[in-house]
C-alpha cells in the first residue's frame, strides 16, 4: 500500500474574548500557562503533531481574536477549516450564550458543504475556578450541545491542564474524519503515466 | 489571429537585391547585395489623419561598395554611417556618405554593434561623448572606443568561437551569442560571464530549484520562525514563478545543447548572407529595465527585469532570422523568407502571420511606433494597429488571456490612445477582465469566473444577475437564455456562495468605513454589521481593543482590503448588501439548507418580504421566525408562531413552546407584544402561559408589573393571583397596588367559586384546570393570612370589593386598617361572636393606637350601637366585659369605663380593674414629678452657663485683626466666637462655617 500522505488539519478556535482560547492552545502545544491576560491581535497559529489511530497528523491550531470577531480574517481562511472549537468560560454566562452566534457566524463564513455534520467541539474552560463562581452548569452546556446535533463537550482548565489533551485528541479525530470524507468525495485522479506503462514503446 | 500591424507595401520592384535595412534619423538605409546603398527620407503627411509615412529616395549610391553590404548602422554621435562590407566596418560621413575611414580591425569582420555614453567622470571638463564599436572578427572581439569622434582606444579579446551575435546591453557590457551559450563581457576587463545565470531570478539561480519542490507551509526561507500568515502565503507565488522559469529554461537549454548543427545548416542555406541565424540577443524596452531577449533555435527567452516570475519563453514556428521588438509584440522573419510572425511578448502566442513574401529583414524606428520589413526587392511598412482595436479583436475571438496580457504589456500606449485620464489602461483591463469573467461563467468555468469577479470587485448585483431567476430574483437580467443543467447549477451555486460570503465581509467593511467617514452616529439599520450584538466586552476587554482591531485588519491582509475612499454611498452599499444577502439566502436554500438558519441569525441584510416569501414557500418556518427576529419584525414572527402553534398538524413549531422561547429573546420594551401574544397561550395552556410571567428568565422580570396584572385580569382570577403571589412573595414587591389587587382577586375567585357551588356545583361547561382546583376555605384562609400580614394594601379599595354579605373576618381586618375599630370590633363581637379574636385584634392595635382600643371594645360589648343586633344572642356580655376590664384595667380610663357600665354593677366586680387603674395613674403621677424636677435642674444649669458666657470680655485694640479676613477690626461691628476669637460680623458666617460651632456673643463696640 502506498504510504498515506501527510495530513494537515486546520482547527479554528472561536469564542468571546477572555475565555482562554490562547491559553488552551498554548497549554496543548507547549504545556505552558500564564495568568497574564493579553488580548490576541488578529490571529495566530501553532502547529503540533499528534497521533490518531496510528497516523501522525499535523494540527494547525488557529487562535483568533475574540474581541473583534471575524474582522480580520478572510472568508477563504474559514473555508479551509477542518474543525471549529467553540470555547466559553464556565464562570461567565454571557460567553456561553454567545456560542450560538459564534457557531452561526462560522457557518456563514465557512459555508461548509455539509453544515449539519461539520465537526464542532465545545470547550467549557476555567473549571479550576471555585465552584461558587460557576455560572454555566455542565447540564446546561450538554443540553446545548445536544440541541446542536450532539457536539462533543469538554470541561477544561488550561491552567491546570485538565482535559486539554483529551479535548484536542477528539478534535483531531473528528477533524480527520471530516478531512477523509472530503478526500473521498474527489474523483480518482487521472494517472498521466498509465498510458506509458501499458504501452512500452513502439518496439522497433 | 488578430490584426496587429497594418502592412503597406511601400517600395516595390527595387532594382537591387536588398541585403540589409536600417532606420535612423527619419531615414531608411537599404544595403544591397550588389554593394549599392539606397537612402530614403521618411516624411509623414501632416494633413492626413492616418499619418502614414511616405518614403522618398534621397540617395542612390550604386557602387557604394564592391561587395554586398551586410550590416548598416547610423551613429549620430560619430555623425557617421557604419557599414559592414567585405569583412571591414567602414565609417562614412552621414551627410555626404563619403568614406571617412575603415575601422582599425583586421579584415574578416562579420558582425558589429555600436553604443555610446556621455562621460562626465571628469568633474570640470565638458562631458565627452564616448562611442564604442564592437566588431566580431573570427574568434575575437574588437572594441574600439571613440572620444568626441576620435579613436581613443582599441582592444581585442579572444572568444572561444565565432560570435553569432553581438549586442551591447549597456555601454559597458557586451552580450555575445555563441553556439551553445550566451556570454556577457565586461568591455573594460574582457571578463566573460554566463548571461543567462545573471539574468535568472536570484532565489532560483539554478534551474532545478523551485521546480515543483514546494517549500513547507512553515519555515520556508522567507519566513524563518515567523507565524505571520501573510508571508506564509507568499511562498507559493515564489515557487510558481520559479517553476515557470524552469520550464521555459529547460526548453531553452534543450535548444542550446542541440545548438550548433542545425544553426549551421541554417547559416549555410541562408543564401548570400554568411551571418548565422537563430542566435539572437537584444535588450527589450529601455536598457535600464534590464530585460533581455535571447533566442536560440526556435525558442526565445525573456529574462531579467528584476521581477520574479517574469521569465517567458516563446516558441517560434521556425528558427527566426531576424527579430525586432515593437511593443507589445515581437516580430520575426522565418528562414528563407518563409514567413513573418508576430507574437505577443506577454504570452508568446502567435498573434498574426504577416503575409510578406520573401521578407527577410526587419528594422524598427527608434523615434516612431512603426517598423519596416524588407525582402529582396520590396520594403513594407508595418504600422501598428491601435492596442484597443487589437484588444477588441481578441475579445471577439474570446482570447481573453491574450487581451489581458496585451493590456498589461502596453499600459502607457493605451493611456495615450484613450486620451482621457491617466488610468485608461487600467480601466480597459478591468473591462476586458470582466468580459472574460462573463465568458468563463458562460462556458461553465464558474470557479475561475467568480475568482476573477472577486478580484475585480465587480458589483455583486451584476454577478448575481448571471444566475437563473431562482437565485437572481429581481436582478435577473438577459442572462443565459437556457436554464442551467442541474450539475452546472450546483457548481455555479458553490462558486457564488463563496463569492457572496466574501462580498458580505467586503460590504460590511465598507459600511463601517462609510459610517466612520460621515461622522454621524451610525443609524440603527446598519448597526448589526458594526459589530456582533452579542459580543460582551465584560471579560477583560483591553483598553486598547480599538487599536488592536485596526492593527488586526492591517496585519492580516485579506482580499479587497484596500483602504481607499469608498466608491459607494451609504445607501448604495445597503442596497448592495441586500442583494448579496438575499441572493446568498436563495443560494443556500437551493444547495445547502443547513446554512439558512445561521445566515438569518447573524446580522444580515436579507430583504425581508422577499426572503419571507421564499422561506414560507418552502415551509421553512423556523428560519422565517429567525428572519423576523433578526429584522425586528416581532409581530409577524409572533403571528406566525401563533398560527403554527395552534394548528393541528404537528410541525416543529407546534404548541406554545416556540412562542414562549421567542418571548424570552425579546427586550422588556416589547411588553405590549408579549402581552398581546400571550393571550392565546394563556387560553390554550394556562400553566405554560403563566410561566411566561413567572420564569425569571428573559425580559420578564423587568416588565411593568401592573401591566401584566391588568392583562392577566382578563383571565380567571387564579392567573393574576399566581402572578401577584410570585411578585409579592418571591420578588418582594412593595407596590401597594399589587398588594391591593391580590386580595381583590382572591375575593373575586372566592365569590365565583361560591356562586358556582350555590348553583349546584354542576356547571357542565366548567372544567377547572389543575391550578383552579382549590376549595373555598383554603382560599379564605389564604386571603385572611394575606390581609393580616400585608401592611401595604389599600384598605378602602379592598373594603369596597368585599360583598355586603359574608367575608366578616376579612371585613373586620380591613376596617381595622381603616381605623374604624368600633365597626371592626363590633363584627368580631356581634357577627363572628368570637371574643378571643376581638381581644387579639385589640391587642394587635394596642401598641399603635393606644389604650382607647380597649375602651372601644368595652363600648361595643356594653353598648352595642345597633339595637337590632342586641336582641339576638346578647345573653351575657357583662361577664366578658368585666373580664376585659379587669385584665386590661391599667390601660382603660376608669372614668370612661364607669360611664359605660350599667349603674347596677357592683364595685367589687370592678375592683381589680379599679385597683389596676389607680395604681397605674398614681405611678404615672410620680413619674411626672421626677421628670419635672430633672427639667428644673437642667434649666438652672443652662442659665448658669449663659451667665458665664455673657461675663466674657474681649479687648479690641488698634492692632487686633480679624482672623478670617486679616483686616483690622477697628470700629466695625464684630462677633466673638466661643473660643474667644474676634471676627468681623460680616466674616462671622464664613468663620462659623469653618468651625461649625454656635455663636456665643455678639456685641458692638459702639
Amino acid at each position: 500500500m502506498a504510504p498515506r500522505k501527510k495530513v494537515l488539519l486546520k482547527v479554528i478556535i472561536l469564542g468571546d474574548s477572555g475565555v482562554g482560547k490562547t491559553s488552551l492552545m498554548n497549554q496543548f502545544v507547549s504545556k505552558k500557562f500564564s495568568n497574564q491576560y493579553k488580548a490576541t491581535i488578529g490571529a495566530d497559529f501553532l502547529t503540533k503533531e499528534v497521533v490518531v489511530d496510528g497516523r501522525t497528523i499535523t494540527m494547525q491550531i488557529w487562535d483568533t481574536a475574540g474581541q473583534e470577531r471575524f474582522q480580520s480574517l478572510g472568508v477563504a481562511f474559514y473555508r479551509g477549516a477542518d474543525c471549529c472549537v467553540l470555547t466559553f468560560d464556565v464562570n461567565n454566562a454571557k460567553s456561553f450564550e454567545t456560542l450560538d452566534s459564534w457557531r452561526d457566524e462560522f457557518l456563514v463564513q465557512a459555508s461548509p458543504r455539509d453544515a449539519d455534520n461539520f465537526p464542532f467541539i465545545v470547550l467549557g474552560n476555567k473549571v479550576d475556578v471555585e465552584e461558587g463562581k460557576r455560572m454555566v452548569s455542565q447540564k446546561r452546556a450538554l443540553q446545548w450541545c445536544q440541541m446542536k446535533g450532539g457536539i462533543p463537550f469538554f470541561e477544561t482548565s488550561a491552567k491546570e491542564a485538565l482535559n486539554v489533551e483529551a479535548a484536542f485528541q477528539t478534535i483531531a479525530k473528528n477533524a480527520l474524519q471530516q478531512e477523509d470524507e472530503v478526500e473521498m468525495s474527489f474523483p480518482d485522479p487521472i494517472d498521466l503515466n498509465a498510458q506509458n506503462q501499458r504501452d512500452p514503446g513502439c518496439g522497433c | 489571429m488578430v490584426n496587429t500591424f497594418q502592412v503597406t507595401a511601400i517600395l516595390e520592384d527595387l532594382p537591387v537585391k536588398v541585403e540589409c535595412i536600417h532606420t535612423a534619423k527619419k531615414k531608411v538605409y537599404l544595403g544591397a547585395s550588389s554593394g549599392a546603398l539606397l537612402v530614403y527620407g521618411i516624411s509623414t503627411d501632416e494633413s492626413e489623419t492616418k499619418l502614414v509615412p511616405q518614403l522618398t529616395l534621397t540617395e542612390f549610391k550604386k557602387s557604394f561598395s564592391r561587395r554586398p553590404i551586410e550590416q548598416l548602422c547610423v551613429s549620430p554621435q560619430l555623425n557617421s554611417l557604419l557599414c559592414l562590407t567585405d569583412g571591414c566596418v567602414n565609417q562614412y560621413d552621414l551627410q555626404t556618405l563619403t568614406l571617412r575611414s575603415t575601422m582599425a580591425a583586421p579584415r574578416g569582420a562579420h558582425i558589429f554593434d555600436v553604443t555610446h555614453e556621455m562621460d562626465d567622470s571628469v568633474p570640470i571638463a565638458v562631458p565627452t561623448t564616448v562611442v564604442r564599436v564592437a566588431i566580431g572578427v573570427k574568434k575575437r572581439v574588437w572594441i574600439l572606443t571613440f572620444r568626441d569622434g576620435e579613436l581613443a582606444q582599441s582592444k581585442d579579446f579572444p572568444v572561444t568561437e565565432k560570435a553569432r551575435c553581438l549586442t551591447f546591453r549597456n555601454p559597458y557590457t557586451l552580450c555575445i551569442g555563441l553556439a551553445k551559450e550566451f556570454l556577457q563581457m565586461d568591455i573594460m576587463s574582457g571578463e566573460c560571464t554566463d548571461l543567462l545565470s545573471s539574468l535568472l531570478p536570484p532565489p532560483s539561480s539554478s534551474p532545478k530549484v523551485g521546480s515543483g519542490d514546494n517549500p513547507g507551509y512553515r519555515g520556508s526561507p522567507h519566513t524563518p520562525g515567523s507565524s505571520d500568515p501573510q508571508s506564509t502565503r507568499v511562498t507559493p507565488t515564489t515557487s510558481t514563478g520559479g517553476a515557470i522559469g524552469s520550464a521555459a529554461l529547460d526548453a531553452f537549454s534543450t535548444a542550446l545543447t542541440l545548438g550548433g548543427a542545425v544553426t549551421m545548416m541554417g547559416g549555410i542555406t541562408g543564401g548570400g548572407s554568411s551571418r548565422p541565424t537563430g542566435t539572437l540577443c537584444f535588450p527589450l524596452g529601455d536598457a535600464s529595465e534590464g530585460r533581455m531577449l535571447t533566442n536560440k533555435e526556435a525558442v526565445s527567452l525573456v529574462l531579467g527585469g528584476g521581477g520574479r516570475g517574469d521569465t517567458q519563453s516563446i516558441r517560434w514556428t521556425g528558427i527566426p532570422e531576424e527579430m525586432i521588438h515593437v511593443s507589445p509584440h515581437l516580430i520575426a522573419t522565418l528562414p528563407r523568407g518563409s514567413g513573418v510572425e508576430v507574437r505577443s511578448l506577454g504570452t508568446g502566442n502567435l498573434m498574426e502571420s504577416l503575409n510578406l513574401p520573401h521578407a527577410r529583414f526587419l528594422s524598427n524606428c527608434p523615434e516612431a511606433p512603426y517598423a519596416f520589413a524588407a525582402g529582396p526587392e520590396n520594403v513594407w511598412l508595418l504600422y501598428p494597429v491601435p492596442i484597443l482595436r487589437q484588444v477588441e479583436d481578441l475579445m471577439i475571438e474570446k482570447e481573453f488571456d491574450e487581451a489581458i496580457s496585451l493590456i498589461h504589456q502596453s499600459m502607457d500606449q493605451i493611456d495615450e490612445e484613450y486620451q482621457d485620464g491617466p488610468d485608461g489602461g487600467r480601466r480597459k483591463e478591468a473591462e476586458v477582465k470582466k468580459a472574460f469573467a462573463h465568458h468563463l461563467f458562460q462556458i461553465g468555468a464558474f470557479d475561475k469566473a467568480i475568482s476573477l469577479f472577486q478580484s475585480l470587485n465587480t458589483d455583486p448585483a451584476e454577478v448575481i444577475s448571471l444566475l437563473p431567476p431562482e437565485i437572481s430574483g429581481s436582478l435577473h437580467g438577459e442572462g443565459p437564455g437556457s436554464p442551467m443543467q442541474a450539475k452546472d447549477l450546483q457548481e455555479a451555486l458553490g462558486a457564488l456562495i463563496r463569492f457572496l460570503t466574501d462580498r458580505r465581509r467586503w460590504i460590511g467593511r465598507l459600511l463601517r468605513q462609510v459610517s466612520k467617514d460621515s461622522d454621524i452616529s451610525p443609524p440603527s439599520s446598519i448597526d448589526p454589521h458594526l459589530g456582533p450584538p452579542t459580543t460582551s466586552p465584560s471579560c477583560g476587554a483591553s483598553p486598547k481593543s480599538h487599536d488592536a482591531a485596526s492593527l488586526t485588519s492591517g496585519s492580516y491582509v485579506t482580499s479587497g482590503a484596500d483602504d481607499g475612499p469608498c466608491p459607494y454611498t451609504h445607501a448604495q452599499l445597503l442596497s448592495l448588501a441586500e442583494h448579496v444577502d438575499t441572493a446568498l439566502l436563495r443560494a443556500y436554500l437551493m444547495s445547502n439548507e443547513a446554512l439558512v438558519g445561521p445566515l438569518l441569525r447573524v446580522a444580515n441584510h436579507c430583504r425581508v418580504e422577499e426572503s419571507a416569501k421564499l422561506l414560507s414557500d418552502r415551509g421553512r418556518y423556523r428560519e422565517l421566525v429567525d428572519l423576523y427576529y433578526g429584522k425586528g419584525h416581532h409581530r409577524k414572527a409572533l403571528q406566525l408562531l401563533a398560527r403554527l402553534g395552534s394548528s393541528q398538524d404537528a410541525g416543529p413549531l407546534q404548541g406554545v413552546g416556540p412562542s414562549i422561547m421567542y418571548f424570552q429573546r425579546l427586550k422588556s420594551n416589547q411588553v405590549d407584544l408579549i402581552l398581546e401574544f400571550s393571550t392565546w397561550i394563556l387560553r390554550e395552556d394556562p400553566e405554560s402561559g403563566l410561566s411566561i410571567f413567572l420564569d425569571d428568565y428573559g425580559p420578564v422580570e423587568s416588565f411593568p408589573r401592573m401591566r401584566v396584572v391588568e392583562h392577566l385580569e382578563q383571565f380567571p382570577p387564579v392567573m393574576g393571583i399566581r402572578y401577584l403571589e410570585h411578585v409579592i412573595r418571591d420578588l418582594r414587591d412593595v407596590n401597594p397596588e399589587c398588594h391591593t389587587r391580590l386580595p381583590c382577586l382572591y375575593i373575586r375567585w372566592i365569590e365565583q367559586e361560591m356562586a358556582r357551588q350555590a348553583g349546584g356545583g354542576s356547571d357542565k361547561d366548567y372544567n377547572p384546570t389543575e391550578m383552579e382546583k382549590v376549595d373555598v376555605d383554603t382560599l379564605r384562609k389564604t386571603l385572611i393570612a394575606f390581609l393580616t400580614q400585608s401592611l401595604l394594601f389599600k384598605p378602602a379599595r379592598v373594603l369596597s370589593q368585599l360583598p355586603s354579605e359574608g367575608f366578616e373576618e376579612e371585613r373586620a381586618i380591613v376596617l381595622g386598617r381603616l381605623k374604624r375599630f368600633e365597626q371592626a370590633v363590633y363584627i368580631y363581637v356581634h357577627r363572628i361572636k368570637d371574643l378571643e379574636k376581638a381581644e387579639s385584634f385589640c391587642l394587635g392595635y394596642a401598641t399603635t393606637e393606644g389604650n382607647s382600643i380597649f375602651l372601644t371594645l368595652l363600648k361595643v360589648l356594653l353598648k352595642p350601637p345597633m339595637s337590632a343586633d342586641k336582641e339576638e344572642g346578647l345573653e351575657d356580655l357583662m361577664t366578658p366585659a368585666l373580664d376585659i376590664l379587669n385584665r386590661y384595667g391599667a390601660f382603660i380610663d376608669s372614668r370612661e369605663a364607669m360611664k359605660l357600665l350599667p349603674k347596677d354593677t357592683k364595685i367589687r366586680e370592678m375592683y381589680p380593674s379599679l385597683e389596676k387603674y389607680l395604681r397605674a395613674s398614681q405611678g404615672q403621677g410620680r413619674e411626672n414629678q421626677i421628670v419635672l424636677s430633672l427639667e428644673k435642674t437642667r434649666h438652672f444649669n443652662t442659665r448658669e452657663e449663659m451667665a458665664m458666657a455673657q461675663a466674657r470680655r474681649v479687648q479690641i485694640t488698634e492692632e487686633r485683626t480679624c482672623p478670617q479676613c486679616f483686616k483690622r477690626i477697628g470700629t466695625s461691628v464684630f462677633a466673638v466666637m466661643p473660643d474667644g476669637k474676634v471676627v468681623h460680623y460680616s466674616c462671622r458666617d464664613r468663620m462659623l462655617q469653618a468651625l461649625k460651632d454656635p455663636l456665643v456673643h455678639v456685641e458692638s463696640t459702639g
